[in-house]
C-alpha cells in the first residue's frame, strides 16, 4: 500500500516536473535570442528544426554523437579517464539495475517468458551492477576529497546526487543480504512458490538452505544429518532450483549476509528486512520525484545538449532555437569543474575574487538567476563582470563533456546584459573580440554598451571641471593626481615640459581633423590636465579611450615621461571609477 | 631538439587557428619542439588597463610555470610579448611588485623567480637565420611585401628586446631570406588600429586603412604579419572594409609562418593559406 502509494506519488511528481522543466526550455530566454518569441512559437521552431534535421544528412551527425558522446561519453574520455570511468561505471551500471531491477516488471517479464529475478544471470549482473555502481561513486567520493582544487567547491547539489546513488545501492545491497538470512522471507517463498505443507519437509528444505543457500535457521538442527540433507535436496530440486540459483552468485549482498550472520536472527526478528525495503524504495522514489529539480536532470538535459549542438550550427540556425538550446545547456552542466580547470582567465579570481569568472561556476549562477525572477542589481553585475572577464579562448567550449557551447553562451548573455547595465570592462581589451563579431549584433546593439558606459563614466565626474569656461586651481582636488603620480606605472608625471612631442608622434592625432573636437584633448594636453590635478577632464576625453599604447608618445618623449604606461593607468582608474559609481548606484536601485 | 615553452594567444584558438598551426609547423621544421604547458593561462594583457594585482598575477603564472620547467616562452603575439615582458620587468625591479604577486602564485604552489626568458618568434627565428637560410627549399622570387612589426614588439624601450635589434630590420631580412623583397615605406612604425577595434572602430579603420594604402603607395603587393591583432586587424577588418565598400582595392596579407613555411615547403594545411579572409591562393605562383 505504501509502496503503490508513494510510487504513484512520485510518478506524478516526476511527471509534473518534467512538464515544467520542459515547459521552461521553451520559455526561458538567457542570451539575446529568442526575447520576443512565445514558448509556443519556439516549440513549433524546434519541431520543426528537428524535422528537417531528421530528414538532411545531419542525422548520421545525431547517430555519431548518441552512439559515441552519449552512450560511450567520448567527450568525457577526451578530457579525463580518470572520470570517465568512474562516470561510465556508475552510468552503465546503474542502466543495468534500472533495466533488470527497477523496471523488471515492465521490461524484463513481458521480454523473456520464464523471467525469474532469483535466477541467473540476473542474479548476478544486478549484483555487478551494483558493485560498477559502486565502484564509480567510491571513485567519484575518492577523487573529490583528494584533488578537487578549492575554487570549484562542491554544492549541495553535486553532494545530494551521491549520497541519494549511495543510499540506494546501499539500502539494496543490505535488503538483498538480510533476504538470504531471512527465515521469515525463506517461509513466505515456501508458501509462494511450493506446493509442500508437510512440516517435516519444509524442515528438510530449511536444514539444506541453512546449509547452501546461506539462510540463517533457529531451527535446532543436528549437525551431520545426511538422510535430512537429501531430503532436503530432494525437495529443493523439486520446488526451488529451476528459479532460483545459489545466493552466492549475489556476490556482494552474500558478503554482506557472511558478515550479518552473528545477529542475523535477532534482525529478521525485529522486522530488518521491512525497514530495508522501506528505505530502499522509498529513497528510489524519493529520487524519482526530485529528478527533475535535481542533479538529475543531467540524465536527460546532457544528452540533449549533446545531440543538439552535434546537430545545430548557429550561424544558420533559427534563434528562437539557439534561446531554446541554451535554455537546455543550463540544465545539462553537471557542475563538473572541467571548464574551470582549463579557464584562460581564472587567475584573475586571485586579485577579483569574483566566483563568477569561473565558467563552472558562472553557468550555475546563471540558471539559478534564470529561473530565479528578480535579480538583484549587484547579481547582475557580478554577472556580467564573469561575464566579460573571458578572453573567448574556447577552451571550455572543447573540454565540456556535456558539449555545452559554452562560449557562445556567454557571447549571447554577455550581449543581452550589456543592453541592460554598464559595464565598466567594455573599455578594456576585452571588447576587441565583440568588435570583431560585430556583424553577429549589428551597430546599434554594439554601440549601446559603449555609449552606455561613458555616459555612466561622465555622471561620476564632478559637473563643473571641463565644461565650465574658468577652472579655480585652488578648487582642485588632487587627490587622484596624489594616487596617479605614486602609482607603478604614474611616477614620471612631473618630467613633463608641456613640449608636445608626444602629441606629434601619436598616429591616432595624425588620422584626425579636428582634434579638439574629435577627441578633446590630445596626449600631452592629458599630461598637463593631469599635472594640474584635472583628472576628470581627461576621463572625458576621447583620446583617453582611443589611446591605441602602442608607446610611440613614450617612445619620443625627450623627458622620459612614460606617456602610454601613464594613460593606461588613467584607464584603470577610469574603469574603477565608473565601477565605484555603479556599484554605489545600483545599491540605491536595490533599497529602492 | 631545443624545447621551447609556447605562449599562445587566446584569440588564436577560434579566429587565427592557421597562426597556431603554421608556428608550429614551421618551429619543428626547424628543429624546435614548442611546448603546450599544461595551466598556461592568458597573459594578462587585457586586464593591464583594469586591474594591475591581477594582470601580473596572470603573466606571473605563465612565467613561473615556464621557469618551473626550465623553459624559456616564445610567443607569437605582439600583446602577450608586451605583457609578459613588462610584469617581468616589473617583477624583475620593485621588490613590493613581486612579493605581492608571489603571494597569490603561492596559493598555487607557484613562484616568480625572473630566471627564464621570455622571446617573440620573430627575435628568435632571427637568431638562427643561417638554420633557416639552409632549410629553404624554394625562393618567392619578385614578391614585394611590406613588413608590419607591429607597436610592441618594438616598444616600450626599457620593456621589449630593443637593444639588440637596433635598427629593426630583423622583420625585413627575415622575410628576404624567404627570397621576397621586402619594400621600404613609411608608415611602417605605425599602429594598425587593431587596440581599439572594439572601442573605437572609426578610429580604429582610419589607421588601418592609411596603412594599407601607404604600403600599396610604395609598391607592395602583399603585407606580413606577426602578431595575431595585426593579422586579424588587416584580414578580418580589411575584408569587412572591402564587402561594405569602404575600400576600393584591398592589399592582402600573410603571417610570417605561413610566408616562411611556403619557402620552407611545409604542408599546406598546417599553413593554413587558405583560411586567410582576404584572398592569397594566388601566392603560390611565386614559388
Amino acid at each position: 500500500m505504501t509502496f503503490t502509494i508513494s510510487l504513484y506519488a512520485a510518478l506524478c511528481i516526476f511527471a509534473g516536473g518534467i512538464l515544467c522543466k520542459t515547459y521552461n526550455w521553451f520559455r526561458i530566454s538567457v542570451g539575446i535570442h529568442g526575447q520576443d518569441t512565445s514558448p509556443g512559437q519556439r516549440l513549433l521552431s524546434a519541431l520543426k528544426g528537428i524535422l528537417s534535421m531528421l530528414t538532411s544528412k545531419k542525422i548520421i551527425n545525431l547517430g555519431r554523437a548518441f552512439f559515441f558522446d552519449v552512450l560511450l561519453q567520448n567527450r568525457l574520455l577526451q578530457a579525463s579517464a580518470y572520470r570517465w570511468a568512474s562516470h561510465m561505471l556508475v552510468f552503465w551500471g546503474f542502466t543495468l539495475l534500472l533495466v533488470m531491477h527497477a523496471l523488471e516488471a515492465v521490461i524484463m517479464e513481458p521480454l523473456i517468458s520464464d523471467y525469474a529475478s532469483t535466477q541467473n544471470p540476473y542474479l548476478f549482473l544486478r549484483n555487478l551492477g551494483g558493485l560498477f555502481v559502486l565502484l564509480g561513486l567510491a571513485m567519484m567520493i575518492f577523487r573529490e576529497h583528494l584533488t578537487v582544487p578549492a575554487k570549484t567547491k562542491r554544492s549541495g547539489a553535486d553532494i545530494a546526487i551521491l549520497v541519494f546513488l549511495g543510499v540506494m545501492l546501499v539500502s539494496g545491497i543490505f535488503l538483498e543480504g538480510t533476504k538470504i538470512t531471512s527465515k521469515t522471507r525463506f517461509l513466505e517463498m515456501v508458501e509462494d512458490y511450493s506446493d509442500e505443507d508437510d512440516p517435516r519437509a519444509i524442515k528438510a528444505l530449511e536444514y539444506y538452505w541453512a546449509r547452501y543457500y546461506g539462510l540463517a535457521s533457529d531451527t535446532d538442527f543436528p549437525k551431520d544429518d545426511s538422510r535430512l540433507l537429501e531430503t532436503g535436496k530432494d525437495i529443493h530440486e523439486m520446488s526451488c532450483a529451476s528459479c532460483h540459483a545459489r545466493p552466492q552468485w549475489a556476490f556482494m549482498s552474500y558478503g554482506f549476509s557472511k558478515l550479518l550472520r552473528p545477529i542475523a536472527r535477532d534482525l529478521d526478528r525485529a522486522g530488518g528486512t521491512i525497514f530495508l525495503w522501506y528505505m530502499h524504495f522509498l529513497t528510489a522514489f524519493a529520487a524519482l520525484a526530485l529528478f527533475p529539480f535535481t542533479k538529475f536532470l543531467h540524465l536527460l538535459a546532457t544528452p540533449l545538449s549533446l545531440l543538439a549542438n552535434a546537430v545545430m550550427d548557429e550561424s544558420s540556425s533559427d534563434p528562437a532555437n539557439i534561446a531554446t538550446k541554451q535554455a537546455i545547456e543550463l540544465d545539462a552542466c553537471t557542475h563538473c569543474g572541467l571548464c574551470t580547470e582549463v579557464c584562460s582567465v581564472e587567475m584573475a579570481f586571485r586579485a577579483i575574487p569574483n566566483p563568477n569568472i569561473f565558467p563552472s561556476e558562472k553557468i550555475q549562477k546563471l540558471r539559478s538567476m534564470a529561473v530565479g525572477g528578480n535579480t538583484s542589481h549587484q547579481d547582475a553585475a557580478d554577472m556580467l563582470q564573469g561575464l566579460y572577464l573571458c578572453t573567448n579562448c574556447h577552451r571550455c567550449t572543447d573540454i565540456c563533456p556535456s558539449g555545452i557551447n559554452l562560449q557562445s553562451l556567454w557571447f549571447y548573455v554577455r550581449e543581452a546584459y550589456l543592453l541592460k547595465i554598464p559595464e565598466p570592462l567594455v573599455l578594456t581589451f576585452f571588447s576587441f573580440y565583440r568588435g570583431i563579431k560585430q556583424e553577429l549584433l549589428g551597430p546599434d546593439r554594439f554601440h549601446r554598451p559603449l555609449k552606455a558606459v561613458r555616459k555612466a563614466l561622465n555622471a561620476s565626474l564632478d559637473t563643473g571641471i571641463g565644461t565650465t569656461q574658468t577652472i579655480e586651481l585652488n578648487e582642485i582636488d588632487r587627490q587622484k593626481k596624489n594616487l596617479l603620480s605614486k602609482s607603478l606605472r604614474g611616477s614620471s608625471l612631473s618630467y613633463c615640459f608641456t613640449c608636445t612631442t608626444c602629441s606629434s608622434a601619436c598616429p591616432v592625432t595624425r588620422v584626425v581633423d579636428d582634434a579638439p573636437g574629435e577627441l578633446g584633448l590630445v596626449p600631452h594636453q592629458i599630461i598637463r590636465a593631469v599635472n594640474l590635478g584635472l583628472v576628470d577632464i581627461v576621463f572625458r576625453s576621447e583620446m583617453l579611450w582611443s589611446c591605441l599604447g602602442c608607446y610611440l608618445c613614450q617612445d619620443a618623449c625627450p623627458q622620459g615621461v612614460r606617456v602610454a604606461d601613464i594613460l593606461a593607468e588613467l584607464k584603470l582608474m577610469a574603469a574603477n571609477q565608473v565601477k565605484g559609481h555603479l556599484q554605489k548606484r545600483g545599491e540605491k536601485e536595490d533599497l529602492e | 631538439m631545443k624545447r621551447i615553452a609556447i605562449q599562445r594567444c587566446c584569440s588564436t584558438p577560434v579566429l587565427l587557428k592557421q597562426y597556431e598551426t603554421s608556428t608550429d609547423s614551421v618551429l619543428r621544421r626547424l628543429g624546435v619542439e614548442p611546448v603546450d604547458i599544461q595551466n598556461f593561462g592568458c597573459c594578462g594583457y587585457p586586464l593591464r588597463t583594469f586591474d594591475l594585482e591581477a594582470y601580473l598575477a596572470c603573466s606571473a603564472k605563465n612565467i613561473s610555470l615556464a621557469e618551473k620547467e626550465g623553459l624559456q616562452v616564445l610567443t607569437f603575439c605582439n600583446g602577450c610579448y608586451l605583457s609578459l615582458r613588462q610584469a617581468y620587468h616589473y617583477l624583475k625591479n620593485d621588490d613590493n611588485v613581486k612579493a605581492g604577486t608571489n603571494a597569490i602564485l603561492a596559493q598555487d604552489g607557484l613562484v616568480f623567480r625572473g630566471t627564464t626568458e621570455i622571446v617573440h618568434l620573430l627575435h628568435f627565428l632571427i637568431s638562427i637565420k643561417e638554420k633557416i637560410h639552409d632549410s629553404i627549399t624554394s625562393h618567392l622570387k619578385g614578391l614585394k611585401v611590406a613588413t608590419h612589426y607591429g607597436c610592441q614588439l618594438m616598444r616600450p624601450r626599457e620593456v621589449v628586446d630593443f637593444t639588440q635589434h637596433k635598427p629593426p630590420l630583423f622583420f625585413d631580412e627575415l622575410v628576404e631570406i624567404t627570397g621576397a623583397e621586402s619594400i621600404s615605406w613609411a608608415a611602417k612604425q605605425d599602429c594598425c588600429g587593431a587596440p581599439i577595434y572594439g572601442l573605437n572602430p572609426d578610429i580604429s579603420t582610419r589607421l588601418l586603412v592609411k596603412k594599407i594604402l601607404n604600403a600599396k603607395e610604395a609598391g607592395a603587393s602583399l603585407l606580413c604579419i606577426a602578431c595575431p591583432f595585426c593579422q586579424l586587424q588587416f584580414d578580418h577588418v580589411q575584408h569587412r572594409l572591402l564587402a561594405e565598400g569602404r575600400l576600393d582595392q584591398g592589399l592582402p596579407c600573410i603571417l610570417y609562418t605561413q610566408l616562411l613555411g611556403l619557402a620552407l615547403g611545409l604542408d599546406e594545411e598546417a599553413l593554413g593559406i587558405q583560411k586567410n579572409k582576404i584572398d592569397l591562393t594566388w601566392i603560390k605562383d611565386f614559388l
